[in-house]
């Protein structure tokens, strides 16, 4: 096998432009390893030692040989269950685990008969070696020594990164008190012990990427049956409704393809409703095109004609659900053709299928981030949620299916509540918004200074410029910190405007607890495969080093464990799994199954709301000046006649948010995501395929290039999310781009965006805002 | 019917394909494939006009034929058929990088490794097959689209993962090129 790294041309050339030398293998190593510890431009310097030369070698040679570590992907936060083929160190291949019910099946049943298929894997999990060996990774530790942004760093040891952060934690805590941090971290990565840390340290401004994830539909399904994310069983079911989640592409667990094939294979039925025909469009027997927004509308007149022709199921109505009556009254005028004018779904199709819905069962209704990304998705979410109410659909075979969930119980801290409130609202101005925080509104007030300044941030693998709606203002926002941490495996659009950046490690790298979205108890171990491939500490490593370092603890003198493994034992053998860890990693596969899946669990100990029953009428909502009923409200940045288009954003299967951009076998399969535009609307603009554009909203103008398709609504266009890099590595920033000069890295959706959130779940909108189109 | 009742064959069944090309990135990974060598590719048709319109998926690589186009072609006789599988390999040796084979194959299997200036194209994995395993990109497939079998087996309905996604084999589907040409090692499963 070869250990040697390709350098490339340009590689070779800057060597010799600096060093004056000719190349050669040994007098580069020679002057990489004198420079160690100066000034370093990501990607352009190397250290030997550290193994990142050497290519990856192909499993083909090396099937035999070395072993096999069982742990989960981390791709994305989905955490698919893998195995990971070791040799010599190296990792050569990575496949299915099918011990983990993640990439078999969701439901126990299912599993238990599918396990012998051997789970699944998708082009993101298949390309996690390139994430690990990636030359682009951060090796040391970097802080800033020009102005921010500028792109100067100096490279130095991990003791000086710890004492840099730890003295200017400790100062912005002294100075202007612990409440001014704002923690932001990833959500499926050690969050327990981040939140620890920020107990400890005092700031109530802990945020983790759900926010801008799915937080609409986790309050629409929590008000209105009591789970903030129960899981459809499509490989049961015989009729699946699915609003604006394109689950065959976003993927997030291996075996959605799976049961949603399954349940086909079986004879079910599916729907699909979005503005854009996606990969679940194109495998279900329907696809509704749908104006963005107005999902709500859409299922309100499906309500309607359910309640006018008395389909419901009068039993389950009566002993499980509170507000029928009111609900009625409610959608009695939203008739098909009222739905029509907003949504454009023909009142046929609208008395078709709720004709269909009412008369094949089981069903299952869900509903993600298609409509979960708009001003009105909790609303339109609740309308959604409540058609399987109306039908007795809930917590049955082929159903949504409430979770049971297993994990760990966390040490508990002597501390006293921060004095401060939270910057963003949460729980306030955002009554039923997630803990994970409220996004636009933290950035608002780094800006506004309002209710109080924030003075520090530390973002853990979040790549907060590029995450959260409207560019520019992120941008404005994170320049105002006195001090800022980000720890990610690349620079990024927002490590460049940090004061230190701390290399992160990759998921074979590290340890973690993940309790598996599943509807039975099950629970999976990430482990290390290899050491780390930079020769770095992982971010907890660095936490926990970190809060030794600042001396922090609860008032009975408690402190942070010293080491992760510890802290993960001490959970899992403290909560209602109760195995060591140790223990925890005899398990086949590394992962503990605690029981089967229940059903109609609701008739031993009600739904989780308040009433302990479904809520059409939602009482809480009420209180807190809300409409307790699931009215349907017009999206407030619709398209306007300067900005005539509706501007949307979609997710493929090869890509996870704005983070895998710089893989190259999966950039290789599309290098740039071009604007979607409808051929009717491509023709009246004289637009055609290929062409450059300019695409503007009120708040940002962009190049990008045009693809003409049938796929789409006329009055709609539409960007894959997560391209448009400027400050990641050099395949995301558009190496692998040989057509279009103009947009090379592709064109960031989020720069388009007012930059608001939605007022009842505090979800950050991505969806919603006008845009017109101009030749280039 | 196989001349070789050994020839390993594809069964592809595209109610199942959902366009993820995990197959992709799993064979990349088996063979650590550099950028713009690319084994297995899924092609992605689109048919019909909005809003009735259709996708179609195709993954496509080597069919191993039972008449090899591509061995035919090639000056250096560096491509051979293996008869424990039916595999149609490249000899790597022998390959002088002309790419004929290329221009050779209706399925535009064989591509150009830049990097060795050789043809490069699927095994079938035979490295796992002999081992009893199936083939990188079968192993990883998310839909349970792509599976493969003895040709005979896969002929007679044995091939599919799973009994629940059996459906009539056939020879050919839209968008494929005229199975006469070379005689693949591939089969379909009917859709309607």
């Amino acid at each position: 096998m070869s250990h040697e790294r390709v350098i490339e041309k340009k590689e070779k050339a800057l060597f010799e432009e600096v060093t004056g030398n000719k190349f050669t293998r040994r007098s580069f190593l020679k002057w990489t390893s004198a420079l160690a510890g100066t000034a370093i431009a990501s990607g352009l310097l190397w250290d030997d030692t550290l193994g990142l030369f050497r290519e990856a070698s192909a499993q083909e040679k090396m099937a035999g040989e070395g072993k096999w570590v069982y742990t989960t992907c981390h791709m994305c936060g989905g955490s698919t269950g893998i195995k990971v083929h070791v040799v010599d160190g190296r990792v050569v291949k990575i496949e299915p685990n099918e011990y983990n019910p993640i990439g078999v099946a969701n439901i126990s049943s299912d599993y238990a008969q599918y396990r012998n298929l051997g789970g699944r894997m998708c082009a993101k999990g298949n390309s996690g070696m390139r994430a690990l060996y990636d030359p682009d990774r951060l090796k040391k530790p970097m802080k800033r020594i020009g102005p921010k942004g500028s792109g100067k760093w100096k490279a130095i040891t991990w003791e000086e990164a710890l004492d840099d952060v730890a003295k200017n934690l400790l100062r912005i805590r002294e100075k202007y008190g612990p409440e001014t941090l704002f923690w932001c971290t990833e959500d499926a990565s050690f969050t327990d012990m981040q939140a620890d840390f920020n107990l400890l340290y005092g700031s109530p401004n802990f945020s983790m990427h759900s926010n801008t994830c799915d937080v609409a539909r986790k309050a629409s399904f929590k008000l209105v049956m009591g789970d903030d994310r129960p899981l459809p069983d499509f490989s049961n079911t015989k009729y699946a409704l699915v609003f604006g989640w394109n689950l065959l592409a976003a993927t997030k667990w291996a075996h959605l393809p799976g049961i949603w094939n399954l349940g086909r294979a079986k004879g079910a039925k599916m729907v699909y409703v979005d503005p854009f025909y996606n990969q679940t469009a194109a495998k279900a027997d329907e696809w509704i095109p749908i104006r963005p927004g107005t999902d709500g509308a859409f299922a309100l007149a499906i309500g309607h004609e359910i309640v006018k022709n008395k389909w419901y199921d009068e039993e389950f109505l009566k002993n499980y659900t509170v507000g029928f009556k009111k609900y009625a009254e409610l959608v009695k005028d939203k008739t098909p053709e009222w739905a029509e004018k907003i949504s454009s779904v023909p009142a046929e199709t609208t008395r078709r299928i709720a004709k269909e819905l009412a008369s094949t069962k089981p069903a299952t209704v869900d509903v993600w981030s298609g409509p979960g990304h708009h001003t009105n998705a909790t609303d339109g979410g609740r309308a959604i949620t409540m058609l399987p109410a109306l039908l007795g659909q809930y917590d049955k075979p082929g159903t949504m299916m409430s979770r049971q969930a297993m994990g760990g119980k966390r040490r508990a801290f002597n501390v006293d509540k921060p004095k401060a409130p939270r910057v963003d609202g949460l729980g306030t101005k955002y009554p039923f918004a997630h803990s994970s925080g409220i996004y636009t509104e933290t950035r608002d007030a780094m800006i506004s200074g309002k209710p109080y300044q924030l003075t520090a941030a530390v973002f853990m693998f979040q790549n907060f410029v590029m995450s959260v709606p409207n560019t520019k203002k992120n941008i404005e926002a994170l320049k105002k910190l006195d001090y800022m941490v980000v720890l990610d495996t690349m620079m990024s659009e927002t490590a460049e405007l940090a004061d230190i950046v701390i290399p992160g490690s990759h998921y074979l790298e590290r340890w973690e607890i993940n309790a598996n979205w599943v509807t039975f108890p099950a629970t999976a171990i990430r482990q290390p495969a290899v050491k780390s491939v930079i020769n770095g500490m992982t971010e907890q490593e660095f936490i926990l080093a970190l809060a030794r370092k600042m001396g922090l603890k609860d008032k009975d003198g408690k402190t942070l464990p010293d080491t992760y493994p510890e802290y993960m034992s001490d959970q899992l053998k403290n909560g209602p799994i109760g195995k060591t860890l140790d223990e925890m990693l005899a398990l086949p596969g590394a992962v503990f199954i605690g029981g089967d899946t229940n059903y109609e669990k609701y008739k031993k100990s009600g739904f989780s709301t308040p009433s302990k029953k479904i809520e059409f009428y939602s009482e809480q909502m009420e209180k807190k000046g809300l409409n307790p009923l699931p009215d349907y409200v017009e999206p407030i940045y619709n398209p306007t006649p300067d900005f005539p288009l509706y501007l949307i954003n979609y997710k493929q299967a090869e890509h996870t948010h704005s983070r895998t951009f710089n893989n190259d076998w999966l950039m290789e399969m599309k290098a740039d995501n071009p604007l979607l535009i409808n051929s009717a609307t491509a023709a009246r603009l004289g637009l055609k395929d290929g062409d450059a554009i300019w695409i503007e909203s009120p708040y940002a103008k962009a190049k990008a290039t045009v693809q003409v398709t049938e796929r789409i609504h006329p009055e709609v266009v539409a960007l894959q999310h997560g391209y448009g890099h400027w400050g990641f590595g050099k395949i995301a920033r558009g190496a692998l781009n040989k057509i279009n000069p103009w947009s090379p890295a592709g064109t960031n959706d989020g720069q388009f965006l007012a930059g608001v959130s939605e007022k009842t779940s505090g979800m950050a909108v991505h969806k919603e805002i006008g845009v017109r189109l101009v030749k280039a | 019917m196989a001349n070789n009742p050994k020839q390993m064959a594809w069964l592809y069944n595209e109610f199942n394909c959902i366009g993820c090309r995990a197959c992709e990135a799993g064979c990349k990974q088996e063979f650590d494939l550099p950028v713009g060598v690319r084994r297995r590719r899924v092609i992605i048709k689109e048919e019909g006009n909005y809003p009735n319109v259709k996708v179609k998926y195709i993954s496509s690589a080597c069919n191993h034929c039972e008449e090899p186009s591509c061995m035919k072609a090639c000056p250096a006789q560096a491509i051979s058929k293996e008869q424990e599988f039916g595999v149609v390999l490249i000899d790597q040796e022998k390959c002088i990088g002309c790419k004929r084979c290329a221009a050779a194959c209706p399925y535009g299997a064989p591509t150009f490794n830049e990097k060795k200036k050789k043809m490069d194209k699927c095994t079938f994995c035979i490295h796992r097959l002999k081992v009893g395993l199936e083939p990188a990109c079968v192993r990883t497939c998310m839909g349970y689209a792509l599976s493969n079998g003895r040709l005979p087996d896969v002929e007679a309905g044995k091939a599919f993962p799973d009994p629940v996604f059996k459906k009539k084999v056939i020879d050919t589907m839209p968008g494929f090129a005229d199975p006469k040409l070379t005689i693949p090692s591939v089969r379909f499963a009917q859709t309607k």
